[in-house]
């Protein structure tokens, strides 16, 4: 496999077994607080530092916010914006931000439209990234959104792409998220384990990855500024 | 067969191309209808292929013949010092005894002169020699046959109130031409109906004729479209809409009619003036919009609020926009205007804008309208130009034409809608039908921007 088809994503080294190729969609779920987000950041920084280009679509807040966000967690990206290496895209505010919008994220087809038409020019390879299918999902029937979902990973599922889509836990049907897996090839979950006294830890749990082996146990990590998140992948052999 | 060119612009055509010589055809139909102006003109445009002609009238006397005819750009006295024109005003008896007898003045000078065409105006004025139909049919077979063995060809003019039983005129000559006048809307117009022509094809039915400076101009109902090497175009024409591009499999097939249907404020004039914008200045191309519902100001405003300066494509003879108002329209006419305008520019896209407005002085004469697209339709065709004709149809009907006939006529279906989800409206087109190319069916969402429309389709669905 060459070199440029592989995603470089240093957090998962050592759960998964073999690297992961692109043109694969990504699931991670959450509840509140538990990461997602510094998850996606350093999943961005990780790309633009290796030169590649990052689609980061905003939907659960302004991008002038995530902005911020960004920095505050110590990851600096406005030379990647500048470099149009970095291209954010929003549906939460109005098109007075400057930035490419989807002016109607419950319409299925210009939410697919507006995402490959980007997708197209940015260089390759590509990360996409959706913070969060949440703020999309609330307008659909759970049906509605497994068929959703599956047509824009059908569709989008491009050479060079890779695309990470985030899901906040507990606001969709259970059953519904199951349909919904099918859609991706990485599922990754990360929670709060039930607390047993003390400080709760937060833990990360690979669930599925298509066609290559990983460890399917839980994970503790920690949120480190400059880093994202740091998992502690010898819980096991200590 | 050889026949001879009347020269008068579309009648050759609907004489399936012209008369046989040594013939003799009757021009019939009520006061100024012009049977008098058709018989000089065919006398003039014989006088300008070197075949001299002779004018028999016992209505008129020369001068007001001269007069009449000078309007036209025919200097008849002219062509008379040049020998090849003689008006001879007289009376019915005195043609009778000239042209009967085989050495008389008439025939002394149709020798010497060389004629080969003759007019005679008209015919009405025998029955003041008797008014007995034995009699009468028998002089003017005489008369006819005396010209024709002298290998002349004969126009005959006759008054012709209502429409009668067929007189026995008509059995004499060879070929019948019928002047009437029929109302369009409310405006009244000049037709044409070739009744009969022996041994040789026409197209039947009535076609509207006018007036112009350089004599009478018809206008064939279903005039043939030969197009001398069609311009070349791609083998398809991109709307340069990526998504609609994509769903027809990269474009449209030059040559290709599209019905482009949908409730007002869908998009359609938008839909396509950006195709047409983006076929010449992505492709090079040429576009002509066909303008009878919306004023120009309008529509080009509605260009520029997208940013595409129509103007200064018309500045530079990639566009044009031609402009009727429909009340006003006379269709023939129209027609014959596209074909010249289309000769002239060989646009890739045209744009009608919209059908109903210049179909309306059909009076919804459904058989006319059908007929009407279908000539538009084979008229782009023969330009291998994409057209497309833009209808309006009721929101919320599953209606897809305004008369139910130009879905059957045209290639291609385009549907533009618009739907309520919740509070907002969201837009959608749908290719119905694309004869002969590979297309995705059912509704795909659009909307339209601030730089035109998009199509919300990314598969590859039409791929060929």
């Amino acid at each position: 496999m060459q070199e440029l088809e592989v995603v470089r994503f240093g957090l998962l080294d050592g759960i998964v077994k073999n690297s992961l190729p692109y043109r694969t969609t990504w699931q991670l779920r959450g509840e509140s607080g538990t990461g997602k987000s510094t998850f996606a950041f350093q999943f961005t920084m990780g790309g633009l530092r290796r030169g590649e280009s990052v689609i980061y679509l905003a939907c659960d807040t302004p991008v002038r916010n995530l902005r911020n966000d960004f920095t505050s967690f110590g990851f600096v990206i406005s030379q990647y914006e500048e470099a149009g290496q970095l291209k954010f895209v929003e549906s939460y505010e109005s098109e007075e931000s400057g930035v490419d919008f989807i002016k109607d994220a419950s319409d299925v087809q210009e939410f697919i439209y507006v995402l490959a038409q980007l997708i197209d020019q940015m260089a390759k390879p590509c990360r996409v990234i959706i913070d969060s299918m949440t703020a999309v999902a609330v307008n659909y029937s759970t049906q509605d959104l497994v068929a959703m979902v599956h047509e824009k990973n059908r569709l989008l599922r491009k050479e060079g792409v890779v695309m990470l889509d985030l899901y906040l836990k507990g606001t969709l049907e259970e059953t519904g998220m199951y349909g919904l897996a099918n859609a991706y090839d990485v599922c990754i979950d990360l929670y709060y384990p039930e607390e047993k006294g003390g400080v709760p830890q937060r833990n990360m749990r690979v669930h599925k990855i298509r066609s290559t082996d990983f460890d399917p146990r839980p994970f503790p990590f920690s949120i480190r500024t400059g880093q994202g998140l740091v998992v502690d992948k010898k819980f096991y052999s200590r | 067969m050889h026949q001879i060119l009347t020269g008068i612009n579309g009648l050759d055509v609907i004489l399936c191309g012209g008369l046989i010589p040594a013939s003799a055809m009757l021009i019939e139909g009520p006061p100024g209808c012009g049977k008098t102006t058709l018989g000089v003109q065919f006398i003039v445009n014989g006088i300008q292929q070197g075949e001299p002609g002779l004018v028999i009238t016992f209505e008129q006397f020369a001068d007001q013949l001269y007069k009449d005819a000078y309007n036209y750009g025919w200097d008849l006295k002219d062509m008379e010092r040049k020998k090849m024109l003689r008006i001879i005003c007289t009376s019915p008896s005195t043609i009778k005894d000239h042209l009967l007898q085989s050495e008389g003045i008439i025939h002394n000078l149709i020798n010497r002169m060389g004629v080969k065409r003759v007019l005679i105006d008209s015919i009405s004025h025998f029955s003041r020699i008797t008014e007995k139909e034995g009699p009468l049919r028998e002089l003017l077979f005489s008369l006819i046959n005396a010209l024709k063995q002298k290998n002349i060809t004969v126009t005959l003019t006759k008054e012709m109130g209502l429409k009668e039983e067929p007189s026995f005129e008509e059995y004499v000559v060879d070929s019948i031409i019928n002047l009437s006048y029929e109302h369009f809307g409310e405006s009244r117009t000049r037709t044409i109906e070739v009744i009969k022509t022996r041994g040789h094809d026409h197209i039947s039915g009535k076609h509207y004729i006018k007036f112009n400076t350089d004599g009478i101009t018809i206008y064939p109902r279903q005039f043939i479209i030969e197009v001398d090497n069609p311009t070349p175009f791609a083998d398809y024409i991109p709307s340069g809409i990526s998504g609609l591009d994509r769903m027809v499999g990269g474009g449209i097939t030059p040559g290709t009619s599209i019905l482009l249907s949908g409730p007002a404020g869908t998009g359609k004039t938008t839909l396509a003036m950006q195709s047409m914008y983006n076929s010449m200045v992505k492709n090079g191309n040429k576009a002509v919009l066909f303008l009878t519902g919306e004023s120009p100001d309008s529509v080009l405003r509605l260009a520029s609020g997208y940013g595409w300066d129509m103007q200064d494509l018309q500045d530079k003879g990639l566009f044009k926009l031609v402009y009727h108002d429909f009340t006003k329209l006379n269709l023939e006419e129209h027609i014959r205007e596209i074909d010249l305008v289309l000769r002239e520019l060989k646009p890739a896209v045209v744009s009608v804008d919209s059908l109903p407005p210049m179909l309306h002085n059909l009076n919804d004469n459904s058989k006319l309208i059908t007929e009407k697209i279908y000539q538009l339709n084979n008229l782009f065709k023969a330009h291998r130009c994409v057209s497309f004709l833009i209808v309006r149809t009721l929101l919320g009907t599953d209606q897809i034409s305004s008369y139910g006939e130009e879905e059957a006529l045209c290639d291609g279906i385009v549907i533009l809608n618009s739907k309520k989800y919740g509070h907002t409206r969201r837009r959608s087109i749908e290719v119905y039908k694309l004869r002969n190319q590979k297309h995705v069916t059912g509704e795909c969402g659009m909307d339209i921007t601030d730089n035109g429309i998009r199509v919300f389709y990314v598969g590859k669905g039409g791929k060929k």
